[in-house]
């Protein structure tokens, strides 16, 4: 049941053409122009850059989570068809990690590249978004499913998830920050773990939740 | 499907929507074997009506409860419910979202049977916003019918089609009754289905 859920969003994702196309056009450009504004190459800006791109680009995805199948009234059939909303919830974190994140992961080598980092830089960034990303959808997932049934919601949880995601940013770039000179047993990549962990547990039930509240009309 | 009797009954049902108050004090028992028509003038109930029977909305005051065999069932076990707008998204083609709501709904049919079933055969590769109203419909009762579940909530079955889309909906409603089934029909047409009890409830404000 959840692949074909996981179908369906990619499917969705790839017909719209944007979902793989936009994030990585936006974190590209967004590197190139703060590459820009701060002068050049400037590789220990590199980990906090590719970070903050890639919450942003979380963020600007937010409202394609939840909101089109609330509306059109697809969370409700699938309700009455005897879908869980924990299988909902699960195929909607997987297809939007596999539509946001994984093209951020495939483009942050190339685009560290262009901040002049090197090689383990790059690894740490990348092993601390792998080991982050999953705190990052599961903030994300609540505040779409929790806002979903709101006109003009998307803002709003933009604004709700922003605060829950600060945690996450900064033990992120510190962790990847530590990773040359400590590699993945640093303690800021097991708080990062912990937090992915936490974020889980605490968003997984909190989405089912906000799911089975928001799956009827508005 | 036919065998243990499933039966709607509301009671004393106070029903609002967005703070404004619709219906109040209804008493209503539908059971298989029939068809209940629910009319009025616009804004004044039906959908919500549907809504709380399908378990997707709560009544205010009031109980709905589903029976079958004697026992208390979930809207979820035995309702299906096909919307005025229906679930269908417009990425998607007609046979990606038709055999997705069949393999939700565990319907075994073949995809081709069903669209061959409700007149749109051949349209599989159609994409879902290049449809037109009456055909958005006849994707609804596809599902509606890949649900296979005793009891269809159908809001507004009829808008949109044409005389034999109109003809068509009707012959699977009869069956479905037939069949053991019921239906409950918000809809400003009559919808005629011979040889088939059914009763009309015009709600009022």
């Amino acid at each position: 049941m959840i692949g074909a859920l996981v179908r369906r969003e990619l499917r969705l994702s790839l017909r719209r053409g944007s979902s793989i196309v936009l994030p990585l056009a936006f974190m590209a450009l967004f590197v190139l122009l703060c590459g820009l504004a701060l002068g050049g190459s400037r590789p220990e800006l590199g980990p906090g850059l590719l970070w903050l791109a890639a919450t942003l680009s979380i963020l600007l995805g937010l409202e394609r989570l939840y909101q089109p199948d609330q509306s059109s009234g697809a969370l409700a059939q699938l309700h009455l068809a005897g879908v869980g909303s924990g299988s909902i919830a699960a195929a909607k974190a997987i297809a939007f990690a596999l539509t946001t994140l994984l093209p951020l992961l495939l483009a942050a080598p190339l685009l560290a590249l262009l901040l002049g980092m090197s090689g383990t830089q790059i690894a740490g960034t990348v092993l601390s978004l792998v080991v982050g990303g999953p705190a990052l959808i599961a903030y994300a997932s609540v505040s779409a499913a929790l806002l979903c049934a709101q006109r003009g919601g998307a803002v709003l949880s933009v604004l709700l998830s922003a605060p829950l995601l600060i945690p996450v940013l900064i033990f992120g770039v510190e962790a990847a920050e530590s990773y040359p000179a400590l590699g993945l047993g640093a303690v800021q990549f097991r708080i990062l773990a912990g937090l992915s962990l936490l974020a889980l547990a605490l968003g997984g039930p909190a989405t089912v939740a906000a799911i089975s509240a928001n799956r009827g009309p508005a | 499907m036919a065998g243990s009797t499933l039966t709607l009954r509301l009671q004393d049902i106070a029903l609002s929507r967005g703070g404004q108050p619709l219906v109040a004090g209804l008493n209503v028992e539908v059971s298989g074997g029939e068809a209940l028509w629910l009319t009025g003038a616009n804004g004044v109930g039906k959908t919500t009506l549907l809504l709380a029977c399908a378990g997707l909305i709560a009544p205010d005051d009031g109980k709905i409860e589903w029976e079958a065999g004697g026992s208390a069932r979930t809207p979820a076990d035995v309702a299906a419910y096909a919307a005025h707008r229906g679930p269908e998204r417009d990425g998607l083609t007609l046979g990606e979202e038709l055999s997705f709501w069949q393999r939700v709904s565990g319907d075994t049919a073949a995809l081709d049977d069903r669209l061959a079933g409700v007149g749109l055969a051949g349209r599989e590769n159609t994409p879902v916003a290049g449809l037109s109203a009456g055909q958005r419909r006849r994707l609804g009762l596809a599902c509606l019918m890949a649900a296979a579940k005793p009891a269809w909530l159908m809001d507004e079955p009829l808008a949109g089609l044409d005389a034999e889309g109109r003809a068509l909906v009707e012959r699977c409603v009869s069956e479905h009754i037939r069949a053991g089934g019921l239906a409950v029909i918000a809809s400003h047409h009559p919808v005629a289905l011979p040889g088939i009890s059914a009763r009309k409830l015009v709600l009022s404000a």
